[in-house]
């Protein structure tokens, strides 16, 4: 009962949303607030997450949604809309981390300590920016979006085996340059 | 490898997740503006190959009605050869430094 319940609702949210979409075809600035009031917070995290700073996810969060009533003309199922857009956003933070100076910066072996939270946060920052774009967008996906693997492959748009190696190397070398970074026997 | 033998890491990357986020107050706003601005953009730049067509066939038309008000002259009352160089010995002579 609770599961149908949870499936009406779901249905009646994206039926709203088909809505929303075909009224802003129509250039309707009401629907444009809806659906970005209902995405934001989404997309900004995500994007936070993979670029690792608020400011550039806001802004990236917000060529997302341009880029998406642009382009709505192109989209050919109304459902598929979040997909869209979502898949947008980490297209263009890859193509941001692409853009970025490939830092020189060398990890610090650490005292022995993993520290406190704030620390790890800063330190899994700065490890990530060691991991090429595809890796590092595979594993924050994945591990900090918690999307599932077919998920992962529908928003990167490869395959399914591709996010699964690429999953796997990533795992592998980020633990190995936290290794490095904090030391062995520090691992969580 | 099974995603197990990674719990470490997943357990790493989840504590720094980046969840609390509050977006800029005027963030729903700045999208809207953007997009309007974007869309006066396309209009009118689907807008200039009719005004540069607009523009020429104005063009156009002044210079027609430049070439139609010109006075036109009677052939009958223009001058005849003859009577061309007649007038031209009308004119009196300018003495020359010699003489």
């Amino acid at each position: 009962m609770l599961n149908q319940n949870h499936a009406l609702d779901r249905h009646e949210l994206l039926l709203e949303e088909m809505g929303w979409v075909s009224r802003i075809r129509q250039g309707d600035e009401i629907a444009m607030d809806c659906v970005v009031s209902k995405h934001r917070q989404r997309l900004i995290r995500v994007a936070a997450n993979i670029l690792r700073d608020r400011h550039e996810a806001e802004d990236v969060a917000q060529e997302a949604f341009l880029k998406a009533f642009r382009e709505i003309a192109k989209l050919r199922d109304d459902r598929a809309f979040s997909g869209y857009l979502y898949r947008i956003c980490v297209r263009l933070c890859m193509d941001r981390l692409r853009s970025r100076k490939a830092t020189s910066e060398i990890v610090e072996s650490g005292d022995g300590s993993t520290g406190t939270k704030i620390e790890t946060k800063i330190l899994v920052e700065r490890l990530l920016t060691k991991l090429n774009p595809e890796l590092r967008t595979t594993l924050v996906l994945r591990e900090m979006e918690e999307l599932s693997y077919d998920e992962v492959a529908e928003v990167m748009q490869v395959p399914v085996g591709t996010v699964r190696s690429r999953l796997h190397a990533a795992r592998e070398r980020f633990r190995a340059i936290y290794l490095d970074a904090v030391g062995e026997g520090n691992l969580l | 490898m099974k995603d197990e033998q990674f719990d470490d890491i997943s357990a790493i990357l989840k504590g720094a997740v980046m969840s609390d986020i509050t977006p800029d107050a005027d963030f729903n706003g700045q999208v809207i503006r953007r997009a309007k601005l974007e869309r006066k953009a396309k209009s009118l730049e689907a807008l200039s190959p009719v005004l540069i067509g607009a523009a020429a066939a104005m063009i156009g038309v002044i210079a027609i009605l430049q070439v139609i008000s010109q006075p036109t002259v009677n052939p009958a009352f223009q001058p005849t050869m003859h009577e061309a160089s007649l007038e031209g010995q009308s004119h009196p002579v300018m003495p020359t430094l010699s003489e």
